[in-house]
Order: structure tokens, then C-alpha cells, then sequence
């Protein structure tokens, strides 16, 4: 009897234990992932170690019209040919899905403000915010643009059905790695999600304002200093459309609808609705977190005598990649370039015919404005001399391991009230709605579909009607030698400083009415010089017949166009190095500023003593080239000796004012506010004396040879170890990104900051038989077991390039492997 | 020979089974020998499980890996213990699954026991 009973204890026991451990290893615990399922290698993570050369030879697909043929590239990027549009597209979403599902899956959840799914309550504001931005409806509203028009119909469509057609016969052995670490399961992709994702990547790029950080400046400092800090205009730029060219209209400028309305007048009752902060909110980093660098050169400046056309946008560097590599052709034509995953067609590449390329257009499309509501539960809020009703949405919330939240949002004539009684954020105001161009309904996916098609300038021209938001600067070079610019984007009419500061949102006048027409916006066609450029700076000089504002940065335009100025015979190596260009120009300006502040002294010599522990080899002055290569020890001494001085000039007001606040960008700062005596916010406000612009240059510097000495001493003074790069991975996992330690600088051509930097870099030569060349910071597969990877990185850190090749379907013998897809 | 018979019925089937089904699948094919093949003593039952599942797993893990350069390895390494130790990874994986199955032929042995 005690013997059976021991048994059966013993049998619980094992029992019990066995089953426990089954349970406990298939959830995940918080953080951690569900270490049976992950570790199993028959089903886990270990399928993920993916060989080499994994590739079936042949697929059968349903909804196939016609068999398509696929060739991959060393690189592993597709080369799809395929007879119909639906075909061409289907394949596209379906190779596209099967080397990044996860990706695009997340940053359209992200989009769409359903990161809570996924991560949990962590992420619930985060959630709430991208609601509140609109985000969704802004993507609801381009989808049916989109659906109006057939073939950007049929382009989406196709593409999901593709994206489709790979996860249905996706099993659990085959999910992307990080579906198994965080345990979920990808859904269905719908045409949504396309325009959900081109909407975030309008929030990445156009999803910012300046309108609480301006408001602040003015009120605190004043008309003068405001101004100081925050030009309109500047003398030293160097405009996209060349100074002086003639604007052959004169704008819509006279409309009665728009009202002319000196906004400043409010400017105290807005001021007052902004929360302060507790903490810091400004840096002195004012390093351009997203910008690009986009030319083309003409015939008449390139050594064979056809033009180039060179660009590179400088996104955040993650991985997976932003981009996805890929050449789709249709009945024998070609376009080539870089994809983004989650949309159809190419976004920067080039044809048989023609290349472009594309730079961010920095203009304010973000306004803000604050709604006075008549009791607590906001449904009335006060507008043009009466209450008006405001719509009430609630947003549900899915939560991972938690009930669902419920967010009721309001909507008023102004847009979508972001911030509210149970909505606020440190520095931000209360009760704020904000407008935002992104989200009208728009149908970029057929600017896409033209841009890839198109032959000839008309065409190109006829592209970029359908184009609304994110304004970019459109860079073209064709085969019949013509190059071209536009600034293309939905702007709108706006009176002087309209949506600079935050507007009171009682009077409907103060909305946007009228719109620039796209034949108004700055654009240049085979310019007298020889060349077009944009690198995010101002677009046109003070001519311009319609007011705008932006937050441009000057340096890289600078830079590209005094050296394609000077450049003849232009060959591709030319090119490529000028996208590699780390001349600091800045800091060439930095020290003829210094000469200014300390006239006839020899710098380096009775000003500024050289550090005792440098590991300088030649004078801080005049010894370094500048270039910010990865292994000189100057650029980092001059970057804190920069953010050093910027402190002393802003840090006592700033942080007395305790709200959000902008430090000017870096190119007013140096080559004006440094030798302006007059600047009022020099003078340390702490202090009964009189402080001036030598007298902290001088501070500074000694305490930057101070920071610089300890930096030596941790051996960290070299540039690429200062900087501090790295290509992170979309979950943050430290174990899937990749630390690099090449040249670049923020402010440099090649535009390397810690996270950012030239995310696709392409130079094409639009010969007879077009010559290409391409690299970004990453490899065509999203899975962190792959050799595709991450295999390109190497090469793009060394600022060296891959042969983008044009494949005909014959070209069995190029290829690395070969694909063929027929109907199931 | 009834030690290597069960281990090899463990892991053929094992293998079957885990090809379709999700990883603790491998409980019944480990009860199944635990239960059938008569033993004295419960740790010889566990240590079939064990070793069973452990040498499929292994291999497996091994066998993946080492097509791919231990690319994933060396990353999912990384992420779990901070340090790219891919052999470290295989053996921690192949002791899940021998320490689940080892239980699960436990049970099967006390069972039997029961009955």
C-alpha cells in the first residue's frame, strides 16, 4: 500500500515537472522569449541559420497569369521579368515579404499605432500618439486615392496578394526569427498597410514642427533675437533653383481667402497654454538627424559627355534595411533601384530611358493650432464667434497580456486634437490640434508608376503632379542629356509667418485654404551651370513670389556645389568620391570666425595652447586637412569645442526659461550669431558682468581640452570611436546590429552621424548602355541568420560600390541563381 | 541493447514527430519508451529521454549551423548570453530538450509502475 501510494506521488511528481517545464518554455516570460520553442531546432530559431544558397528553382503561385522568371545577383537582389503589370508587382510583394516580412509588418504596425500588440502596455503611448497624429487616417484616406485611380489599384493589389501569397504558405518553422523571439504570428498584409507605410515614412520625414520651439524663442527672447536665430533667409546660401533665376509668375498672391494676419498678436495667449519642463529638452548636437544629398551633372561638365546622376538619402540606418534592392521588367523594360518594403515599384532608381533620385524639401507642412473647449468633456469648442461641435472617435487599443485601452480622440476644423485634457507631453501645449499635410488624400503610388515608366523630362513632370507629401526635391537626368529639378510636395498658400508659431484655433481664416500649384514650385530645368543639386537647404533665394519656411541646413549644399562648380570633365569616380566627400566645412568657417574674433594672433600659438595629452601630430590650426575621416583625432575636439560654446551662449537662458527651445542650426550660428556683438544671448544672463563672444570661445576651449584629455586617456579621441556608430536593429536588439567606423560626419557630403547616414547610395551614368552603381548599408535579406544580411556593410563603411547590372532574361550565366514562378 | 533500442526508437521518432508538430511533441514518444521498455530503476528511464532527445537535437542544431557558418549561432549566442559561443547555444538547446524528455520517460516509467 505505501509502496503504490509512493508511486503515484513519484508519478505526480515526474508528471507535473515534465509538464511544467513544457509550459514554462513555450511563453514568453516578460522580456524573455519562450526558450523551448525558440531553441528546438526542428521548428525554432535554428531554422533561421539559413545555408548560403537557399533558393527553390521553381515555385507554382496561384494567381499567376503568366510564368516569371526570376534572376538574382551576387547580392541576392531579385531580377524579376514578367509579361503583365499584376504579375510583375504579385512577384515583387512576394519576393519582398519572403526576405523582409517582419520588418514590413512592424513599421506598418508602428504606423498604425499598434505596437502594443507586439510589445505590450509599454508601448501604449507611443500607440496613442501615432493615432492622435492621424496616422491611420491619413493612410485610410490615400488608400481610397489610391483605389480611385486603376492602375495604382491594381499596382497595391497585386502586391498584397503577393505579400499573401507568401505568408498563407508560411509555416511556423519558416517565420522570421523575431516572430519566434517575441512569439506572435504575422497577419494577412492589406493594401492599407502600403499606405500606412508610405505615411510613416511622411511622419519620418515631414512629421515634425518647429511651432512650440519658435513660440518659446520669440516670447522669450524677442523679435531681434528671434530672428537671429531663425532667419528666413540667409546671405551665404546656395539655393536649389541657382540666385537670380527669374520666377516666371507671380503666385497666387493676391486671393482673397487667405487672410493677411500678423500671427505674433496671439503669441502671449498661446505662450501660456505650453507646459514647461523639468528637464533639459534642448542639445547641442544640432547635427541634421535626416537629410540627403541628391545631383545630377550635364553633359556639358562629364568627361564622355552624358549626364550622371547621383543620390543618396540619409535615413535612420537600421537593419533590416530600409531598402530592398530589386530590377522589375515588363515586356523587355527595365527599371532598377531600391524598393522600400511594404510598396510596390522602385522609389529611387532609374530606367531604360532615365534615373532620379530624391532629397527631403524641409518646408513647415505642421501646424499648430489651440482650441479653447467649452467644459470638460470637450465636445464643444469655441470657432468663429460661436460653440461648434466637435467629432468624437475612440481609438481601442489591443495590449498584449492586458485588457484593451480605449482612447476617445476629437476632431475639430483644424485637424485632430493631438493634445487634450487626457493626452499631454512635457513641453508641449494643451488642448493643441494639429494640421498636417500628410493627411490629405493623396496617390503617390502612381508618382511611382510614372517615375519608373518614364521616358523623357514630360514625363517626368507629368509623375510629380500626382506627388503631395513628403515633399521632396525630385533630382532627373535623362538619356537625351536633360537634367532637372523640382521641388515637389503639397505646400500651402501661406501669409507672412503663417503656422511659424502656434495659432490660436478660434478663427477659421487661420486654416489652410489655397494650395501652390505643382508648376509653382521651384523647379529648374538644364540650368546655365551645368547641374542641379539639393541637400535639404533652402530651396530658392528671397524671390520666390510665395512666403515659405523651412528648417534647412546649409553645409552639404555648400559644399556639393562649390565642388561641381569647379568639376570638368566629371567622370563616375568622381562622383562616388563627392558622395564620400568628409571635408568639414564648418570647421573651416569655425576657424575664419576665430581669426575675426581675435584679429592678427596667431591662433594656436598666444590664443589657444595646444593640450598638454593630445594626440594631435600637427597644429589644431592649421596642421589638419580637414576631413573627418575615421581616424583623425580633430574632429572630435572641434565638436565639442563647438557644443561646448553653444552651451555657454544658450545654456543660461534655456535652462532659466524652462520650455522647449531650438538652438539655431549650425551654419547661423557659426558664420553669423559667432560674430555678431550684438546677440543678446552671448552675455551669460547669470552674471552682473558683461560677457562677449571671446570670452566664451576662450572658456570653452579650456573646457574642451579638459573633456579632450580625458578622452585621450580612455584612448576614445578618434573620430569613428567619439561618433560612436552603429546599424541597429528595428527591435533594438544589440546582438542583430552592426557597429561601423568609417569616414563621415553629420554636416559633411558624407553625412555619418551615430544612427543616420547615407542609407543608398547610387551613381548612374545615363549612357547608351546605362552604367550603375549602388551600395547600402545592409543586404537584401531581413534575416539576422543570413549571409545576406548584413553582407554589404563592409563595403558601403569604405565608401566603396556595387555594379548595378541591368539583366536581360537570357542572362542565365550572370546570374547567382535562378528562379521560376509559374501559375499553381 | 535495450539501451541503444530505446534511444534510437526516441529518436527516430522524435525526429518524425518534430518535423510537423511544435517541440513537446517529444514528451510522448519519450513516455511511450519510458512506459514499454521494462526497467527497475526510473533513472535509466530518464536517461534514455534524455540522451535521446539530446543526441537529436545536437545533431540537428549542428547540422544547421554549421551550413551557415554559425551566422545565427553566433548571434542568437550573443543575445542570450553576451558572448558568440554557437556550441554553447547547441548544448543549452539539446538540454531542454533532454531534460524534457528524461521527464517525460519518467512519467512513462512510473506509469507503468502505476498500472
Amino acid at each position: 500500500m505505501a509502496k503504490a501510494r509512493y508511486t503515484t506521488a513519484k508519478l505526480i511528481a515526474s508528471a507535473a515537472t515534465t509538464l511544467l517545464i513544457v509550459i514554462a518554455l513555450s511563453k514568453n516570460w516578460g522580456d524573455l522569449p519562450p526558450f523551448g520553442t525558440l531553441l528546438d531546432p526542428f521548428q525554432g530559431c535554428w531554422q533561421n541559420a539559413e545555408p548560403k544558397q537557399a533558393l527553390e528553382n521553381s515555385l507554382a503561385l496561384p494567381d499567376l497569369n503568366e510564368p516569371v522568371k526570376v534572376l538574382y545577383d551576387a547580392n541576392r537582389s531579385p531580377h524579376i521579368f514578367a509579361n503583365t503589370e499584376h504579375d510583375l508587382y504579385y512577384v515583387q510583394g512576394y519576393l519582398t515579404a519572403r526576405d523582409r516580412l517582419w520588418q514590413m509588418e512592424l513599421q506598418t504596425h508602428a504606423a498604425a499605432g499598434r505596437v502594443s500588440e507586439i510589445l505590450g502596455s509599454k508601448a501604449i503611448a507611443f500607440d496613442r500618439k501615432q493615432r492622435r497624429k492621424g496616422m491611420v487616417l491619413a493612410a485610410q484616406r490615400s488608400l481610397t486615392a489610391i483605389n480611385a485611380n486603376p492602375i495604382s489599384k491594381n499596382m497595391v493589389q497585386s502586391y498584397a496578394d503577393g505579400v499573401n501569397a507568401y505568408i498563407s504558405q508560411l509555416s511556423h518553422k519558416q517565420l522570421p526569427l523575431e516572430y519566434k523571439l517575441l512569439n506572435y504570428q504575422p497577419e494577412a498584409w492589406t493594401t492599407l498597410k502600403t499606405a500606412l507605410l508610405l505615411k510613416i515614412m511622411a511622419d519620418d520625414l515631414s512629421g515634425y514642427s518647429n511651432d512650440v520651439a519658435y513660440t518659446n524663442a520669440l516670447t522669450q527672447f524677442g523679435r531681434t533675437t528671434f530672428d537671429k536665430m531663425f532667419p528666413d533667409f540667409q546671405d551665404y546660401i546656395s539655393p536649389i533653383i541657382p540666385r537670380g533665376t527669374p520666377f516666371d509668375f507671380t503666385g497666387d498672391l493676391n486671393d482673397t481667402i487667405t487672410p493677411k494676419v500678423d500671427t505674433t498678436q496671439f503669441l502671449h495667449s498661446v505662450a501660456n497654454v505650453i507646459l514647461p519642463s523639468t528637464h533639459r529638452l534642448y542639445s547641442t548636437k544640432p547635427e541634421m538627424p535626416i537629410g540627403s544629398n541628391n545631383w545630377a551633372v550635364g553633359p556639358s561638365k562629364t568627361k564622355d559627355g552624358y549626364p550622371i546622376l547621383c543620390g543618396d538619402p540619409h535615413l535612420k540606418l537600421s537593419l533590416p534595411s530600409i531598402w530592398y534592392e530589386i530590377q522589375l521588367t515588363l515586356n523587355g523594360k527595365s527599371v532598377n533601384g531600391a524598393s522600400l518594403p511594404g510598396a510596390p515599384g522602385i522609389i529611387i532608381g532609374f530606367n531604360d530611358s532615365c534615373a532620379w533620385s530624391m532629397t527631403n524639401a524641409e518646408r513647415d507642412v505642421r501646424d499648430f493650432y489651440t482650441i479653447k473647449f467649452k467644459d470638460a468633456t470637450q465636445k464643444e469648442y469655441w470657432l468663429d464667434g460661436r460653440w461648434q461641435k466637435t467629432t468624437q472617435t475612440i481609438e481601442t487599443l489591443l495590449v498584449r497580456n492586458h485588457s484593451p485601452v480605449y482612447d476617445t480622440v476629437f476632431t475639430t476644423q483644424f485637424g485632430i486634437v493631438v493634445y487634450d485634457k487626457s493626452f499631454h507631453e512635457e513641453g508641449q501645449p494643451k488642448n493643441t490640434a494639429v494640421d498636417w499635410i500628410a493627411q490629405r488624400a493623396s496617390n503617390e503610388v502612381m508618382t511611382i508608376y510614372l517615375l519608373n515608366k518614364a521616358a523623357n523630362y514630360a514625363d517626368y513632370a507629368k509623375a510629380l503632379t500626382w506627388y503631395q507629401s513628403p515633399a521632396q526635391n525630385f533630382v532627373f537626368a535623362c538619356k537625351n542629356k536633360d537634367i532637372a529639378i523640382w521641388q515637389q510636395g503639397c505646400f500651402p498658400i501661406k501669409f507672412y509667418e503663417q503656422g511659424k508659431f502656434i495659432q490660436p484655433g478660434d478663427n477659421s481664416k487661420l486654416t489652410w485654404h489655397k494650395f501652390i500649384p505643382t508648376n509653382e514650385n521651384p523647379h529648374i530645368l538644364n540650368p546655365e551651370r551645368g547641374f542641379v543639386s539639393s541637400a535639404n537647404q533652402q530651396p530658392t533665394d528671397s524671390t520666390y513670389p510665395y512666403y515659405y519656411y523651412g528648417d534647412y541646413y546649409e553645409y552639404r549644399s555648400l559644399r556639393i556645389n562649390k565642388v561641381l562648380e569647379n568639376a570638368t570633365n566629371i567622370t563616375i569616380e568622381d562622383m562616388k568620391h563627392l558622395q564620400h566627400d568628409n571635408y568639414n566645412l564648418w570647421v573651416e568657417d569655425f576657424k575664419n570666425q576665430l581669426s575675426v574674433l581675435f584679429p592678427n594672433q596667431k591662433l594656436g600659438k598666444t590664443i589657444f595652447t595646444i593640450p598638454g595629452k593630445t594626440a594631435f601630430t600637427t597644429d589644431l590650426f592649421t596642421g589638419w586637412n580637414m576631413e573627418n575621416t575615421a581616424q583623425n583625432p580633430y574632429t572630435a575636439f572641434y565638436r565639442i569645442w563647438y557644443e561646448n560654446l553653444a552651451e555657454l551662449v544658450f545654456g543660461d537662458e534655456f535652462s532659466k526659461a524652462k520650455v522647449r527651445l531650438d538652438l539655431p542650426n549650425r551654419d547661423v550660428f557659426i558664420k553669423k550669431i559667432m560674430t555678431d556683438s550684438t546677440f543678446a544671448l552671448t552675455d551669460n544672463c547669470t552674471t552682473k558682468q558683461i560677457e562677449t563672444m571671446p570670452q566664451l570661445v576662450i572658456e570653452s576651449f579650456a573646457a574642451t581640452v579638459k573633456k579632450y584629455d580625458s578622452l585621450v586617456q580612455k584612448g576614445q579621441e578618434k573620430w569613428a570611436d567619439y561618433r560612436h556608430s552603429q546599424i541597429g536593429h528595428l527591435a533594438k536588439l544589440d546582438a542583430f546590429s552592426v557597429p561601423i567606423s568609417g569616414d563621415g560626419e553629420g554636416n559633411s557630403v558624407n553625412a555619418l552621424t551615430g544612427d543616420h547616414g547615407p542609407s543608398w547610395k547610387m551613381v548612374v551614368e545615363l549612357k547608351p548602355e546605362t552604367e550603375a552603381y549602388g551600395i547600402f548599408p545592409g543586404g537584401q535579406s531581413g534575416n539576422p541568420g543570413s549571409y545576406y544580411y548584413d553582407n554589404r556593410i563592409s563595403k558601403w563603411d569604405k565608401g566603396e560600390y556595387d555594379r548595378l547590372y541591368v539583366f536581360k532574361p537570357t542572362d542565365d550565366a550572370k546570374a547567382s541563381a535562378i528562379q521560376l514562378f509559374t501559375k499553381k | 541493447m535495450k539501451n541503444l533500442f530505446s534511444i534510437l526508437v526516441i529518436a527516430v521518432l522524435c525526429c518524425a514527430m518534430q518535423w510537423f508538430l511544435p517541440w513537446w511533441v517529444i514528451i510522448f514518444p519519450c513516455a511511450f519508451v519510458g512506459f514499454f521498455v521494462g526497467e527497475k530503476d526510473g533513472y535509466k528511464a530518464f536517461l534514455r529521454g534524455f540522451i535521446g532527445v539530446f543526441l537529436v537535437w545536437i545533431s540537428y542544431a549542428l547540422i544547421r549551423s554549421l551550413a551557415n557558418d554559425h551566422l545565427l549561432a553566433n548571434r542568437m549566442s550573443l543575445l542570450i548570453f553576451k558572448l558568440k559561443a554557437p556550441y554553447l547555444l547547441m548544448v543549452v538547446s539539446a538540454i531542454i530538450g533532454g531534460l524534457t524528455g528524461g521527464l517525460a520517460a519518467l512519467s512513462g516509467f512510473y506509469i507503468r509502475l502505476k498500472l
